[in-house]
């Protein structure tokens, strides 16, 4: 039942800032409930480190007069804990953090949305059951479409929700296969014993959800909220994702697939590259960060597919805690500045920090062209970072006096779970891994910051001399790229098809329908008797 | 004091329609004779002491299970009751449901004359007086499908004409089963009584291609009324043909029998999606999404060997209450927007937006999303159908696909304005009254999809009367 605490700790906070926002709104009171919820959940989460693993069976469907199958359960262990952290962290990052935004978008409503959202998000990671997985994914898909629903008014931003949650309906699809193909091998199975065949169909799943396999960008646009609560939103889903990748087995792929190992992988390493390159030429954190998570959540799926799901984990933290350190970092202080350098550690892959553990992903079966492509495109990611590192920022007498000290606070602990992980996140985080790698990405960035300052491009913000070879070919290429990496295009097929089948069956149907229905259905009658008996 | 079950299932509310038709112009007399008469049988049955003996005060009424009628028998015995409560607690609901403008004042007194039937149905000796109790479920359904001083439609002409033409063939084989037991399983007659049957049951349960009616009739009806017609209609047959299985040894030792059963399940579950999935009228696509569960009913039926049908019986109240979501939630949406064509429906969430999430669930619901109630059954009867065949299992999950497509192009519909360069405002305007029930019936629907063993397995009881099929 302990597994229960943050979570409920987290929804009696959101209940209590609703239930004042009905009888006293007061903006200071909400925050603090927030804070407070926030930070007892995140001890309490960090208590849990203790007592790994720890299940709970909330229900079954067994023993049933139905013979039904599933059941619902909560596991934490070391696939998910870092997880788990990762996200309360964000979570109790993005309520302090808010202090300094009082002035742009934040208000106690989005800390209901970031602590609901968390709480669920929490709830999906814990999952144990695909059961269990497949609610919480649908609880928080529909709980994040309506609110991103209320806050648009453009029909613009409207159309890619919606497409958004077209994507993650299918994924939920895609578990239920993957669910019912595991019920069928071998009844009712928990996540931390996914069948052999029904493993991929999970892959499908969470790749889909995380936009890398297949790529997807509905989401190149921003919802309205950017920061805060717009973070926790991005990356609630998210985590839950990585979560089920972490928990695959080596043998990811069917035999019959895996001749296709090559061509997913380069699906993954292009997804990665193109992603890391738009990453590097956003104009802000916020615009790249949809390529930040596809770059990510791109070498995380290749290390599961790659037989090292456990090296995934070092990918999603990755992902979680550097990334919100600087989406989170609003408005930019320049005496701040330096705790972003503290954000590299998550994610520069040097011996004993935790992406050091990544690196066996790529090479899990020997090296090949992917890995050097994955190691560029790491290259490039941490090259990016640095350049936002680089980013000047304002002055800290434009904050409130208690701002000044959450604010930075709020930033602290996302580096401070960054270096919990890296110490003590899963068996084998603190590793000199394989070092060459991330020595080889480390003279890759070296060599590009020496390229670029012999070049003269100007940071922060990789600007190529607008009368250059080079820009004048990304103008080129990125607009390209983009239209194909969107997917618009498949989707205008499919409409496509979809209209001229419709075209083809409405016309059937009005056949059917018109004054002669009943002869053309004698007819078909005799013609589907005759199919059968033919048949037979 | 001896009374007879009959007389209370049947009798009882036959007398209160026939009250409530004479009073048919007191709309909230009519709604609560007829809801709380419904309620109180449902009750009732859920509350009969299993010795048929009631105690009330003094008087100590005893119940028999048979009562004659003009030389035939009915018998309601204490193991259908389930079954039975189930029936009258829906058509209370629907009852009560159809307080509502637009819903046809006939529908209370039809709709419990024909809950009445159906329980007769389910009980008469000879049972194949069953076919013609149904025929007259099939014109007492007329008047409120074709309320007066409103213009028939060519659909309901379409749904007389098949639904009679499917008497024949029943009482036909019916006649021909009579002497078919005693004769050698490679007999003609065998194969010929059951070619009768299965057309009889084709037409009845409107299986490809004597399906067009439903489309027809689902668009031109009331939602209340088609969608309780749409559930009661299939349920009865279904619970007729269980009959016929529990009698003839020959048919339930057929093999061939289930695997075309299975085969037409699926065909029904990928024709009513796929057409489901390409309609722009929100009632046409029930129409198809009622044969898609019509297929699903037919396919858990065709894996009887598996426990399959049990999970037909329990696809039930997870059906009822989608259905009753989706009427509720359509007939308030048609009130309102005066259509059910996309075309005119588009930005309608901004305004509406309980009862346009009520009417996505609804769909949702029906198609199997996880979390809502007909998940649970229809996965496992997917799985099964997997392990049966992975070619009817593919395609069965394929067809079921095309009520997910549906839903999603009516999210998109109901969310995205119909002018595009005005400002997005979102204001609910719905009265209490239009989404508190909404919300029940939502959470219901979860509570169900989270507890089946709970909330669907109590219907099952029902199969005891059919003591060869457990």
């Amino acid at each position: 039942m302990i597994i229960f605490i943050p979570i409920g700790l987290l929804l009696l906070g959101a209940l209590s800032i609703l239930i004042l926002a009905r009888i006293r709104p007061r903006f200071g009171t909400s925050w603090l409930i927030a804070a407070i919820s926030s930070v007892f959940a995140w001890i309490a989460i960090f208590f849990f480190r203790l007592r790994l693993p720890t299940s709970f069976e909330i229900f079954s469907w067994q023993p049933s007069n139905l013979n039904l199958l599933g059941q619902f359960s909560l596991i934490m262990d070391y696939d998910n804990w870092p997880y788990l952290l990762s996200l309360i962290t964000i979570c109790l990052a993005v309520i302090l953090s808010d202090a300094a935004r009082t002035r742009y978008e934040t208000t106690s409503q989005s800390w209901v949305a970031s602590l609901v959202i968390t709480a669920f998000g929490l709830l999906a990671i814990l999952s144990g059951t695909s059961l269990s997985l497949m609610m919480t994914w649908i609880i928080v898909d529909i709980y994040e479409l309506l609110y991103l629903l209320r806050l648009q008014d453009d029909s613009q931003s409207l159309q890619c929700i919606i497409q958004s949650y077209a994507v993650r309906v299918a994924s939920i699809l895609l578990l239920v296969l993957a669910t019912l193909q595991g019920w069928r091998d071998g009844g009712t199975f928990d996540l931390t014993q996914i069948p052999q065949r029904a493993s991929f169909i999970f892959l499908l799943a969470a790749g889909l959800r995380l936009g890398a396999f297949p790529l997807n960008l509905p989401f190149l646009q921003e919802p309205a909220l950017r920061r805060g609560a717009g973070n926790i939103i991005r990356l609630a889903p998210i985590a839950a994702s990585l979560s089920l990748l972490s928990r695959l087995p080596a043998d990811v792929l069917p035999a019959q697939l895996i001749p296709w190992k090559p061509f997913f992988m380069g699906l993954l390493a292009a997804a990665a590259l193109y992603a890391a390159v738009r990453w590097l030429l956003s104009s802000d954190e916020i615009e790249g960060r949809p390529f930040w998570i596809i770059t990510w959540a791109s070498m995380a799926t290749a290390s599961v597919l790659n037989g090292a799901p456990g090296a995934s984990l070092a990918w999603g933290a990755a992902l979680l805690l550097p990334g919100s350190l600087l989406f989170l970092y609003f408005p930019r202080i320049q005496r701040m500045n330096f705790l972003l350098y503290f954000g590299l550690i998550g994610i520069i892959g040097l011996p004993f920090t935790p992406a050091a553990s990544g690196w066996v992903g790529f090479v899990a079966n020997g090296v090949t062209i992917w890995t050097i492509l994955f190691i560029l495109a790491h290259a490039i990611m941490v090259l990016g970072y640095l350049d936002r590192i680089m980013q000047s920022g304002g002055e800290a007498g434009a904050l409130e006096s208690w701002a000044r000290l959450v604010f930075p606070l709020g930033l602290i602990i996302i580096i401070q779970a960054v270096i919990s992980l890296g110490l003590v996140g899963w068996p084998g985080s603190l590793t000199l891994g394989v070092w060459w790698l991330g020595a080889a990405s480390g003279v890759i960035v070296m060599g590009a910051v020496f390229l670029i300052r012999r070049l003269g491009l100007t940071s922060p913000y990789f600007q190529f001399p607008s009368s250059g070879k080079i820009s004048a070919a990304l103008n080129k290429i990125l607009p390209i790229l983009e239209k194909v990496f969107r997917l618009g295009w498949l989707y205008r097929f499919l409409w496509l098809v979809f209209q001229f089948l419709t075209r083809i069956l409405k016309g059937f149907s009005s056949i059917l329908e018109s004054e002669g229905g009943i002869l053309w259905t004698i007819l078909l009658l005799v013609l589907l008797i005759s199919a059968i008996l033919g048949g037979g | 004091m001896t009374l007879s079950t009959p007389l209370i299932w049947v009798v009882v509310p036959l007398i209160i329609a026939a009250i409530c038709g004479i009073l048919f112009s007191r709309d909230k007399t009519n709604i609560l004779l007829a809801g709380l008469t419904a309620l109180g049988l449902a009750l009732l049955a859920v509350f009969f002491p299993e010795d048929m003996t009631l105690q009330i005060g003094p008087l100590t009424l005893v119940f028999e299970e048979n009562l004659g009628i003009l030389g035939r028998q009915i018998s309601i015995s204490y193991e259908i009751l389930p079954f039975i409560a189930f029936v009258f607690a829906m058509n209370c609901l629907w009852i009560f449901s159809s307080a509502i403008p637009g819903v046809p004042l006939t529908f209370r007194p039809s709709s419990l004359v024909i809950t009445a039937l159906l329980t007769a149905s389910l009980g008469v000796e000879p049972f194949l007086y069953a076919a013609l109790l149904i025929q007259v479920i099939i014109l007492v359904s007329i008047p409120m499908l074709s309320p007066l001083k409103t213009k028939t439609h060519p659909g309901i002409l379409r749904y007389i004409s098949l639904q009679t033409l499917a008497l024949p063939l029943i009482l036909l084989a019916g006649w021909l089963l009579s002497g078919v037991e005693t004769l050698p399983a490679d007999s003609p007659l065998v194969g010929q009584s059951m070619i009768l049957l299965g057309l009889g049951f084709a037409i009845w349960l409107s299986v490809f291609p004597f399906h067009n009616w439903v489309p027809m009739v689902s668009k031109n009806s009331q939602s209340t009324v088609i969608s309780y017609l749409l559930f009661i209609f299939p349920t009865t047959i279904l619970m007729f043909s269980l009959n016929f299985l529990n009698r003839y040894a020959f048919l339930r030792t057929s093999e061939d029998l289930f695997t075309i059963l299975r085969l037409f399940g699926t065909v029904m579950i990928v024709v009513g999606g796929i057409l489901t999935a390409i309609q722009n009228d929100i009632k046409r696509a029930f129409g198809f999404t009622v044969l898609s569960e019509t297929g699903f009913s037919l396919l858990s039926i065709g894996m009887a060997s598996s426990g399959g049908i049990s999970w037909m019986l329990a696809l039930l109240p997870a059906r009822a209450l989608g259905f009753l979501l989706w009427s509720y939630t359509m007939s308030l949406i048609e009130h309102h927007a005066v259509s059910t064509d996309f075309s005119k429906l588009k930005g309608h969430a901004h305004f509406f937006p309980f009862l346009s999430l009520g009417l996505i669930l609804a769909q949702f619901s029906i198609g199997g999303l996880p979390l809502l109630a007909s998940f649970p059954i229809k996965g496992i009867l997917l799985v099964e159908t997997f392990n049966a065949s992975s070619a009817l299992g593919g395609w069965s999950l394929v067809g079921n696909l095309g009520i997910f497509i549906f839903s999603l192009r009516l999210i998109i519909v109901f969310v995205m304005p119909k002018d595009k360069s005005i400002p997005i405002k979102w204001n609910h305007t719905e009265k209490v009254y239009e989404f508190i029930p909404t919300l029940i019936i939502i959470l219901v629907l979860i509570l169900m999809g989270l507890f089946p063993n709970t909330f669907l397995t109590g219907i099952t009881q029902a199969l005891s009367t059919f003591g060869q099929l457990q």
